[in-house]
């Protein structure tokens, strides 16, 4: 089986689990004792001929399999009705599509400083193992992996709002001016020409975007930064003790070329998991991290459309995460195959 | 059976070599003051039972001896040169291609995430600078004298697709790569079921006799010993404690810890006889050697065997090249004289 059949057999399989996971969403909203009528109207004003109209407008006296069945449809073509309580007037993937890269952005960068600062970090530690080095670095990993998101996110949120007192220098003005808690402002995304036709000023821009979401992607990426810490030494210190390592030593091959091609590979193949896993959380978003960085994101449209009974809405985004889940896995599992040739492709 | 000629000059000769580790508790000197001799087309067995420092004598002659670790004295003298005086970056350049090591576990020698062809040209190219096509043609003809069928095939295969037996002759094959002077092998046959174990000891006979390999053989098997070696030495907790050529020690052993490997062999014993066992374990070699450290289990034990630390003499004033490290030797003078001799701590 080649790689591409794979992947498109992995896809095939994919789907029912996407069909699973909409049809429990729709069954919790609908079926749970949330009234979307009283949540337009208000608590008080449940029952009525106001509420009545807007039940009928909804649809919500249809057949359940014929709500069912629309819902399905419209998630499939992309087409969700208006979003309920949340904004109405607005169709729910057009909300998404306001909130989501938000969300992306955020995560993307706390993706990039767990990858980028906790596997270097727990290899060099895993390469130097009970140095103080080591010990700097895995006492550091647990303090990071130890603070809890909220915590961190308020502690640093009001260090920066301080910051020509505590640290010497201004955070809202330092390169570029920001506020500290804000949504980032990611609209040059719309027009990537810009970065080749008028490079300064969407260069700015860029790197305004990246000062807001900065200190949030810290706060989010710190517990995954301290996992993939710890992991990647112990991954590092599991390879570098085995017997082909020996044997490659006795080749002769040089300290570097052992680390670089004998211990690196072998040490991702347990890490896989944890980052593709850990990506996902991030990629997701997280309601608090989101609320105290005021970031308007995924997690915050998620809590506040699950609550109020938006089902447009909440289908929406039900059917983004479990599409994105899945993919997060199929992509894990190619990875798998393309570092380690024991994973096979065929099934037995 | 080569016969060594007066003139011949060994290729390896180990001269009192001490290796030790340090721990927080203890000093243990895992090998201590061993010498031995390897001469071309000729195999050397080392045998003895777990911690009796086969091991660390042989990664001691690599230079693989881990940090607690440190060869503390004696020579290692490879063409001339004292291995124990070469930099870490000098001998690299003689590990793999000047000796070779073949490790206990076939199974786990290879890096599972290249393939053999790959680790096998590495050595190639490290020692020899030979790439591409050549390197494949060198790394095809190798897998060849090791008995691999189809060898341009499974050079793009993985380890895990190659049998127990066949991942040894890899290794072997490997080992082989840079046409190395002397090869070590460290019970290379241990994980391997018995008629795979007899095709790997045929095919390194037939490889000393090819090549005229000097060959370091590390096993606790007598039954192995017997089949490969030229010439054994006998290891007990760190010294070396007889050493004959091959049918010599298994007609007349003389030290008593060999006595008792050769009696303790399953079949040598009459089918109602009770198989005979040596009491007790290998001490832990941690203070200096004051007395006999195999007299605590010792069926001749006598009062000088605890105050005395016997020297490698000659068995017999005539013996030809038979030494055995005990105060009952030489035996053709009185015990007396022989504790004398041990006294004064003369060798041979």
């Amino acid at each position: 089986m080649s790689r591409w059949q794979y992947l498109l057999k992995r896809i095939l399989l994919a789907l029912p689990v996407v069909l699973f996971g909409v049809t429990v969403t729709f069954l919790i909203v609908r079926l749970g004792p949330i009234d979307p009528a009283a949540a337009i109207l208000g608590p008080e004003n449940g029952s009525g001929a106001e509420a009545e109209r807007i039940r009928r407008q909804l649809g919500l006296y249809d057949p359940l399999w014929q709500q069912y069945f629309d819902y399905l449809v419209n998630l499939v073509t992309l087409n969700m009705p208006n979003s309920w309580v949340i904004s109405p007037g607005t169709p729910a993937f057009e909300l998404i599509l306001i909130y989501l890269p938000r969300t992306m952005w955020l995560g993307f960068w706390s993706v990039l400083i767990a990858l980028f600062v906790g596997i270097p970090l727990g290899f060099y530690a895993g390469l130097n193992p009970n140095t103080s080095g080591d010990y700097i670095a895995s006492f550091g990993g647990i303090v990071w992996r130890a603070m809890p998101n909220f915590w961190l996110a308020v502690i640093l949120v009001s260090l920066l709002a301080q910051s020509k007192d505590l640290l010497g220098f201004e955070w809202s003005k330092l390169l570029v001016e920001t506020n500290i808690v804000t949504p980032p402002s990611i609209a040059f995304f719309n027009n990537p020409v810009e970065f080749i036709t008028n490079p300064g000023e969407t260069f700015t821009e860029l790197l305004k975007a990246i000062k807001q979401v900065a200190p949030a992607a810290l706060v989010l990426g710190s517990s995954s930064m301290g996992n993939e810490m710890r992991i990647g030494r112990t991954a590092v210190l599991e390879t570098i003790n085995s017997n082909y390592v020996e044997t490659a030593r006795a080749k002769g091959l040089s300290e570097r070329s052992i680390v670089w091609k004998h211990v690196f590979r072998n040490a991702l193949i347990p890490l896989i998991p944890i980052i593709t896993s850990e990506a996902f959380i991030l990629i997701s978003g997280s309601v608090l991290v989101e609320l105290v960085f005021a970031i308007n994101g995924m997690g915050y449209l998620f809590l506040q459309a699950s609550v109020q009974g938006d089902l447009p809405l909440v289908g929406a985004l039900m059917y983004i995460s479990i599409v994105l889940l899945v993919s997060v896995n199929i992509l894990q599992d190619v990875l798998y195959t393309v570092v380690d040739p024991r994973v096979g492709l065929e099934q037995n | 059976m080569s016969q060594r000629s007066a003139t011949a000059k060994p290729v390896l000769s180990v001269q009192n070599l001490q290796t030790s580790f340090y721990t927080d508790k203890e000093v243990i000197r895992a090998v201590d003051g061993v010498s031995f001799d390897i001469y071309r087309g000729e195999t050397v067995g080392i045998v003895g039972e777990s911690g009796s420092g086969k091991s660390v004598t042989a990664r001691s002659i690599m230079g693989l001896v881990k940090s607690p670790g440190r060869i503390e004295g004696g020579r290692i003298e490879f063409e001339g040169d004292d291995l124990t005086e070469k930099s870490e970056k000098q001998w690299r350049k003689i590990r793999g291609n000047g000796i070779s090591m073949v490790f206990q576990d076939p199974l786990t020698s290879l890096n599972p995430v290249y393939t053999v062809g790959n680790q096998i040209k590495e050595a190639l190219r490290l020692h020899q600078g030979l790439r591409g096509k050549k390197a494949t043609d060198e790394a095809v003809e190798l897998l060849e004298a090791v008995g691999i069928p189809d060898a341009r095939r499974r050079l793009r295969e993985y380890p895990h697709e190659f049998s127990g037996g066949m991942r040894q002759r890899a290794v072997i094959a490997m080992a082989l790569a840079c046409d190395p002077e002397v090869l070590i092998c460290d019970e290379p046959t241990t994980a391997l079921d018995v008629t795979i174990q007899a095709q790997i000891l045929e095919l390194l006979d037939e490889l000393k006799e090819e090549r005229d390999l000097g060959i370091m053989f590390i096993t606790h098997d007598m039954g192995v010993i017997a089949e490969v070696a030229d010439r054994v030495n006998v290891m007990y907790a760190g010294e070396m404690v007889e050493s004959a050529p091959v049918e010599e020690l298994f007609q007349n052993p003389r030290h008593p810890y060999t006595r008792g490997l050769l009696k303790s062999i399953p079949g040598r014993a009459g089918p109602d006889e009770r198989l005979s066992t040596i009491e007790g374990d290998v001490p832990t070699p941690n203070e200096e050697p004051t007395y006999c450290r195999f007299a605590p289990r010792c069926p001749k034990e006598f009062e000088d065997c605890n105050a005395v630390h016997p020297e490698p003499v000659s068995v017999t004033a005539d013996a030809n090249d038979h030494t055995a490290a005990c105060l009952l030797y030489p035996e053709d003078v009185s015990t007396a004289e022989a504790v004398e001799t041990h006294k004064r701590g003369d060798s041979k």
